[in-house]
């Protein structure tokens, strides 16, 4: 008997195989009708989705990040080391140190004496966390915080520890978080960049900041940073011109705005209404922006809270009271850069302006966002790049000091957004060089702000060069000891 | 037939390969809602293939029974029935598998395994029956088919669906009065401990299946010691480091965790009693803290909230977005949604009134700064399911409060800015979720907060930052408007300070402003001549600023030509005499700048020519810089010559300053040379340096330099 299945079986030559091929290409098209993006580079989502891709539930909603561009000391901060001031001159053990690699500024330096804080320490709150004498306005708020002892580094140098703070990478063609935020979340208010920079200069021996901090990298270039001036109007060149009124204006941009659409229709480049736009956003930023510079809603005494250097634009605690308003007004990511903090030398004399500079501004607006109920969904983080070392640079004297670069942990806190309040985590040996318990990584800080923020950091990527990218690369764990 | 045959075997084809190509792009698929119908037949159509596997094996197995020919004919047609139901299937439960809630681990298995059949009936499809591995293929379809239909039953009815009315027995109920042991501390052994230590494994002759047996103990004795958690064995072993012979559970069984590390802990110091219970314990003891914890965690211990209403149309949603309202999903997956109004002098009403649209999906409102007033608050009393109201800043007043009665969910609310006052406590009572009140920032005082507190103990009212009146700070100085250093003729000097309320008080002959008798600023100050103007800024409650200093220069008469007699030092040549009448001033910090003309050794000389027409002048202002760190020291005596000869110029004025007596800090300053009005064409000008630095000075008994950057003519 002809068996049929045989036959068929063995009739499968290559016009058969061509034919079932066809088939084969026939499920792929219908496939693909169900993954529209499969065949595309996957490209922006666009003005279309206003929450972009939120991952899960979160309970931040913005973020503050008070950056110390420099690395405050953590030794004169948070991290209360009495051990140091007792082997004040001593050598540092090289079973301690383990081999670290050194800078430049003290790798032909022969000793590495020890040396503790100049200033006081004591407990504060209900935590009893350890401030020194320098932030006695923080050490007020430190039930409201959560103090990280042992953030930890890979870079030794400024640029790339910077870079590598704010991009994930210590190469700078990486986009900054704030860029992966707004990419990831999108913006809250139409009107206003969804993140915004602030710069200002202290007193101390400073670091440069550089726009490589806040780009966008290869993400969409309207994810970049913008950078605020730090003069009277934050934003140039949003004023009318003299003899130039809101409505004559408007009737300006909506003869432009036709004449762009005669061009897309003509020509159909899509980059045409992307300019439209802008403009559009522009218009709206002029009453925007003027809204929030505005002071005048603002009592006396939230100068007294923020202290009285709030009124110069460009200082610090103008730049905190602005970045409570761009926040409270939408503004995914208010990144602030506070520069001077890289005290080599000189640190007893340096270090006191620097947190005079920073202390009053950087509590007051953690007070301030809560007593407007919003705490609770803004996450603010005060820290540097790393920490400084537990021996001196330089010369040693009673009465001055100084302190190289240290990856191995320095200290940094947040507040608000999802974060357990009143707790320090981690904890450091006691010469305040290496970490005991809990370290966590940059990967792991960046992982744990993501979170916060509703997003999943293994899953926020965007494909560039023939690979997904993160923010934390193929690292980071999750924090959960500092999640409420 | 035969064409019937090919079409079918191709379709299965076809749809293998689909199924192949879905599974391997699965992360980019989403199923539409029209192709959701399909998904949804899953649970009917893999009765299909169920089915005919059994039957294909029941033929197999009978198939000495059968007539060849008609075993052929009923084989095939099975054959490719079942291969098209199982594929079938397969693909609509990739399809219903991409709907939410369905990612657990359970799935993945029910999946991969039911994917796995499809394949292995069109192996069937291909394979000659005759063969010896058709049998093996067949029969470990259905081997397969079992476990896939078993994991989709438990995916549907829950794993332990199948054995529930046997275990159902053994499941407890815990309350307040249920033993801690049994509830709590019997739990975790269960299941950290007696894997291995129980009726039939007694590893360490320990048997831990009941609180007698364990108070007897294995071959090291019992397994705790009442009241003293230190010297339990089960604590010590727990603790050992993990790599330690002793320690317990053993490396690569699952540990303790640290609550239930301490839970334990405090249990046994607790007694170790068996019987008591939760409602027996003190408030304050840490066991019924720790227990209460694990109480709420296994409550599902999520405090997220769960909503259980409709979600929005989507087109709805984006309808209602606009430039100043944002409309968006609080959560993937979840129906609730943000909304937030921005941007005031943008504001209407309508933004709030056309929320009723989505009155139950609204769960948070923000509506700060916006001129929002008492009325516009009925609309949100639609807004059934808000639980989060911002309304700092806003135009609202206690009355408001009333229109809020039907929000029965709000939890918090901020009315920080606002004018609300103690009325509101009559509000308050109607809203039964409210936890957090903030109200930082309007009339309620401190003391108004003890009888708020009293009267509402459950809410949390925050008034934040309060004023202190002892607090006192210094204000700053005032601010300068203008730009430039140099004032055209008539062009005025604007201050400022941003802090409402603030007087600026100031002097322009020199002298310290204070706040009594100095002038008040109250109009741009208009000057003649080279002036420092000395401000401070006051206000009551405050400290005065410290003395700010500004320093201007105006434009006078201009030289036709001018020249240097003395050269200036080499490295400090400028632009040569055209610095002294290009009206661009020098910084303190920079003296290698262009407009600086430096002199160490031999004293600043220039001429000046008024040309033919010279003008009436009456003073001359030197401009020079000051930074004494870098020996840079204003000029010890300066003097003007005039006359109509370059050659045959007579004195008229020398003026030899005072010697500073301290540092001062860096700056631009002028030097006023007055002299009889007259009308000369040329005029000498010559600065003398100051030949030893002054014994106070770092540099003492070194020559210092002088620096000018401009002559200005009046």
């Amino acid at each position: 008997m002809e068996k049929p299945l045989l036959e068929n079986r063995l009739n499968v030559n290559r016009r058969h195989f061509l034919g079932k091929l066809g088939l084969g290409v026939g499920g792929v098209a219908l496939g693909s009708l169900l993954a529209p993006d499969i065949f595309k580079s996957t490209g922006e989502e666009g003005e279309g989705l206003p929450l972009g891709f939120k991952h899960f539930a979160s309970k931040a909603k913005r973020v503050i990040y008070l950056f110390q561009n420099g690395a405050p000391s953590q030794l004169e901060s948070f991290d209360y080391k009495p051990k140091l001031n007792k082997m004040f001159g001593e050598d540092l053990p090289e079973s301690i140190r383990g081999g670290q690699r050194l800078t430049g500024m003290t790798a032909n330096q022969e000793k590495f004496p020890l040396v503790g804080s100049k200033f006081a320490f004591s407990q504060y709150g209900q935590s009893g966390a350890w401030v020194s004498e320098l932030f006695p306005d923080i050490a007020k708020i430190v039930d409201d915080i959560c103090v990280i002892k042992t953030m930890h580094t890979e870079a030794i140098n400024h640029d790339p520890a910077l870079t590598f703070m704010q991009t994930g990478a210590q190469v700078g063609n990486r986009p900054s978080m704030g860029a992966w935020l707004s990419y990831g979340l999108g913006s809250e208010n139409k009107n206003l960049p969804a993140f915004c920079v602030l710069l200002s200069r202290g007193r101390g021996n400073g670091q440069g900041v550089y726009s490589k901090l806040w780009t966008n990298g290869f993400l969409d270039s309207i994810h970049q940073g913008v950078q605020f001036s730090s003069g009277e109007d934050p934003i140039l060149y949003l004023n009318n011109p003299e003899g130039m009124d809101m409505a004559s204006r408007r009737k300006m941009l909506d003869h432009l705005a036709s004449l762009n659409e005669m061009g897309y229709r003509e020509f159909g480049d899509p980059e045409i209404h992307a300019k439209i736009k802008q403009y559009e956003m522009a218009y709206r930023m002029q009453t925007a922006v003027p809204e929030i510079t505005d002071l005048s809603k603002e009592p006396d005494h939230i100068i007294k809270m923020y202290g009285p250097d709030c009124l110069v634009p460009g200082t610090y605690a103008a730049n905190c009271l602005l970045a409570r308003k761009l926040s409270e007004s939408g503004v995914r990511f208010v990144q602030l850069y506070h520069q001077g903090w890289d005290q080599h030398g000189n640190l007893v004399g340096e270090m006191p302006m620097q947190a005079q500079d920073v202390d009053r501004a950087s509590a007051a607006l953690v007070t301030d966002l809560k007593q407007r109920g919003l705490l609770d969904e803004t996450l603010v983080i005060w820290g540097g790049e790393f920490g400084r070392t537990n021996y001196c640079q330089g010369k040693l004297t009673k009465e001055n000091y100084g302190r190289d670069h240290h990856p191995r942990c320095y200290s940094l806190w947040m507040a608000g957004g999802g974060i357990k309040a009143g707790i320090t985590y981690g904890k450091t040996d006691e010469f305040g060089y290496n970490i005991v318990e809990d370290p966590v990584h940059v990967h792991d800080l960046h992982a744990t702000i993501l979170h916060l923020i509703g997003l999943n950091h293994e899953k926020l990527t965007f494909k560039h060069l023939g690979r997904r990218f993160r923010l934390t690369d193929v690292h980071g764990k999750l924090v959960k000891g500092i999640i409420a | 037939m035969a064409r019937l045959e090919k079409i079918v075997s191709n379709f299965v084809f076809f749809l293998l390969f689909l199924l192949a190509f879905l599974l391997i792009f699965e992360s980019h698929v989403t199923i539409p809602y029209w192709l959701q119908p399909v998904g949804r037949m899953h649970p009917m159509v893999l009765h299909f293939p169920i089915a005919l596997i059994v039957m294909l094996v029941l033929l197999d197995l009978f198939q000495s029974h059968l007539e060849p020919a008609s075993f052929e004919k009923v084989h095939k047609v099975l054959l490719y029935a079942t291969a098209v139901t199982t594929s079938l299937s397969a693909i609509m439960g990739f399809f219903l598998s991409k709907e939410e809630g369905y990612t657990s681990d359970l799935m993945a298995l029910h999946k991969w395994i039911g994917v796995s059949v499809s394949y292995l009936v069109y192996l069937l499809l291909l394979t000659d029956q005759k063969k010896w591995w058709y049998k093996i293929t067949l029969y470990s379809s259905l081997v397969i088919l079992f476990f896939a239909g078993h994991f989709g039953a438990g995916l549907t009815h829950g794993m332990d669906f199948l054995l529930e009315p046997i275990t159902k027995n053994q499941k407890k109920e815990f309350t307040e009065n249920t033993p801690v042991f049994e509830a709590f501390i019997d739990p975790i052994l269960e299941a950290k401990c007696k894997g291995c230590h129980n009726h039939q494994k007694r590893k360490g002759d320990l048997d831990m299946t009941s609180y007698a047996l364990m108070t007897r103990g294995g071959e090291h004795g019992p397994v705790w010691i009442q009241g003293n958690p230190a010297g339990s064995e089960i604590i010590k072993r727990a603790l050992l480091p993990l790599e330690h012979e002793h320690h317990m559970p053993p490396e690569g069984k699952p540990q303790l965790t640290g609550s239930e590390l301490a839970l334990l802990k405090s249990w046994i110091s607790a007694g170790a009693d068996a019987n008591v219970s939760m409602a027996q314990l003190d408030p304050s003891d840490t066991l019924l803290m720790l227990a209460k914890q694990r109480m709420k965690a296994r409550q599902g211990g999520g405090n997220r909230p769960r909503y259980d209403f409709d979600f929005a149309s989507k087109d709805l949603v984006a309808s209602l977005n606009n430039p100043y309202r944002t409309v968006v999903q609080q959560t993937p997956g979840s129906p609730a949604l943000d909304v937030n109004i921005f941007v005031k002098q943008a504001f209407k009403s309508e933004y709030i009134s056309e929320l009723k649209k989505i009155k139950d999906q609204v769960v948070s409102l923000n509506l700060a700064y916006m001129p929002v007033k008492d009325d516009d608050l009925t609309t949100i009393a639609a807004l059934g399911n808000l639980e989060k109201l911002n309304l700092n800043h806003t135009d609202i007043t206690s009355a408001a409060l009333a229109y809020l009665d039907k929000c029965t969910r709000l939890n918090s609310l901020s009315l920080s800015g606002t004018a609300v006052d103690m009325q509101l406590s009559d509000g308050l009572g109607q809203l039964p979720a409210l936890k957090d009140v903030y109200l930082w920032n309007t009339s309620i005082t401190h003391d108004n907060l003890t009888e708020l507190k009293k009267q509402w103990p459950a809410i949390r009212f925050h008034l934040g930052y309060q004023a202190n009146e002892e607090d006192l700070i210094r204000l700053t100085p005032p601010l300068l408007k203008n730009k430039n250093k140099v004032l055209e003729r008539g062009e005025r000097i604007v201050l400022e300070h941003k802090l409402p309320g603030v007087s600026i008080r100031y002097t322009i002959d020199g002298s310290d402003p204070d706040s009594i008798s100095s002038l008040i600023y109250q109009k741009p100050i208009e000057i003649q001549s080279f002036t420092d103007i000395k401000t401070i800024a006051y206000k009551e409650g405050w400290l005065t600023s410290e003395v700010q200093v500004f320093e201007f220069f105006v434009k006078g008469a201009s030289p036709v030509e001018a020249g240097l007699i003395n050269p200036p030092s080499r490295k400090y040549q400028g632009k040569g005499a055209m610095s002294l009448m290009d009206f661009e001033k020098g910084e303190a910090t920079n003296f290698r700048a262009k407009p600086w003309l430096g002199y160490k050794d031999k004293p600043f000389a220039a001429w000046v020519d008024f040309g033919e027409k010279p003008p009436a002048l009456q003073q001359m202002v030197l401009s020079f810089g000051i930074n004494m760190g870098q020996y840079i020291m204003p000029p010890v005596q300066v003097e003007i010559w005039g006359g109509n000869d370059l050659n045959d110029v007579k004195l008229l004025k020398r003026l030899t300053p005072p010697p500073p007596d301290a540092y001062r800090p860096d700056a631009v300053s002028g030097m006023r040379v007055p002299f009889a009005t007259s009308n000369f064409r040329y005029y000498k000008i010559k600065a003398l340096p100051v030949k030893k630095l002054p014994p106070w000075h770092a540099g003492k008994g070194s020559a210092g330099w002088v620096f000018v950057d401009e002559l200005f003519f009046y």
